[in-house]
């Protein structure tokens, strides 16, 4: 009986595809995308809302090709008080992204506006 | 004060705007215990969020390393998985009523998303968090009918891009026209329509906020998917 049953057993474990029932198009794996390196751009503001300010408007100021790099932004610590826009690129090879961005900063009297490869681990 | 929140107010508790993340990004950071995200999309229409939350104790003020599968690092981490429609409906209730009583249009209004609470089972303090945003599925509605933000925001915006037309400050932004792609400006003017994540922490956890360089919970896994072999053996029994 149970000899009858194997190639049925062995058929059947064939068709699996290996993959975890938790995977597949509809969801995929837990790791975000990563694309290329990213860096980024600090700056100290005299306080949040100022900061904030910077930041928004690099929605409107900056031009398409350099807000798509966009990644992330907000503050570096909250004991700091320095913010932070996280892009891809790297700060040799940033293709005028923190130029641009020294440039929005600047009208809104912010500077100086500085290239970091990493966060500070504190 | 703008439109865009940076202060908020979820059950007496009192909340901090830290970070924006954009589309497909990642950001890991470490915070208390309790933690807000806002989903945000300027678009009129509906759209779906899909992004995971995790947390993971700290020691010594660090992540701690995981060691595990796959299974197991979902079931440790993630608090929530969210995907959902902006208030699941296209318009609101009390609009819908008025539409089929022909009274009023459709109408959806900017500023309306709730901020969701994470809270953390984790004890340690801080907590290590990671925001994966991993996209999101706009579904335009085309109502003509948007409630935009104060016109005094949008006509700041309008005349620093020099986009003042006829004399109406908010003439070049009231249409439902963006920029168009190549557009001499570069699209440089209106806000751009994308969907953000957009998140917060309470006030007193303030100090505690910082990104973390290094996202945990994808360098530490341990894949351990069973082959067919180990699946047969398994089925009958057979150890190793």
């Amino acid at each position: 009986m149970r000899g009858s049953l194997l190639p049925l057993l062995l058929a059947l474990g064939a068709c699996g595809t290996g993959a975890a029932p938790d995977q597949g198009a509809d969801n995929p794996p837990l790791e975000a995308p990563v694309i290329g390196p990213s860096a980024y751009a600090v700056f100290a503001a005299a306080d949040l809302d100022r900061g904030w300010d910077v930041l928004d408007a690099m929605d409107t100021e900056l031009p398409d090709a350099q807000r798509g790099r966009i990644q992330a932004r907000g503050l570096v610590s909250g004991a700091s008080g320095e913010m932070m826009v996280r892009f891809s690129g790297t700060c040799a090879r940033d293709g005028g992204f923190v130029a641009a961005v020294r440039a929005v900063a600047r009208r809104r009297d912010v500077s100086p506006v500085r290239c970091e490869a990493t966060l500070p681990i504190a | 004060m703008t439109d865009r929140r940076r202060r908020i107010a979820i059950d007496d508790q009192r909340f901090l705007l830290v970070a924006t993340i954009e589309e497909g990004q990642n950001l890991s950071f470490y915070a208390g215990q309790m933690i807000a995200v806002e989903k945000m999309d300027m678009r009129p229409g509906g759209t779906e969020f899909d992004f995971d939350v995790h947390s993971c104790p700290t020691r010594g003020g660090v992540a701690e390393n995981i060691m595990t599968n796959r299974t197991s690092l979902r079931d440790e981490l993630i608090e929530r998985r969210v995907k959902t429609n902006v208030r699941g409906l296209p318009i609101s209730p009390g609009n819908a009523v008025a539409v089929l009583r022909g009274k009023a249009p459709p109408e959806l209004t900017y500023g309306e998303l709730q901020p969701q609470v994470f809270r953390s089972r984790h004890r340690t303090d801080p907590v290590a968090w990671t925001i994966n945003f991993r996209r999101a599925w706009y579904a335009g509605q085309g109502s003509k009918t948007v409630r935009r933000p104060p016109q005094a925001q949008w006509a700041t915006v309008a005349q620093k891009a020099g986009r003042q037309a006829n004399g109406s400050a908010s003439a070049g932004v009231h249409g439902n026209a963006g920029p168009a792609p190549g557009q001499a400006d570069g699209g440089v003017g209106l806000p751009t329509l994308d969907a953000i994540l957009r998140l917060y922490v309470r006030e007193a956890d303030l100090t505690r906020y910082r990104p973390s360089p290094c996202p945990f919970g994808t360098g530490d896994m341990i894949f351990d998917q069973p082959g067919i072999f180990q699946r047969l053996g398994n089925m009958f029994g057979i150890e190793g």
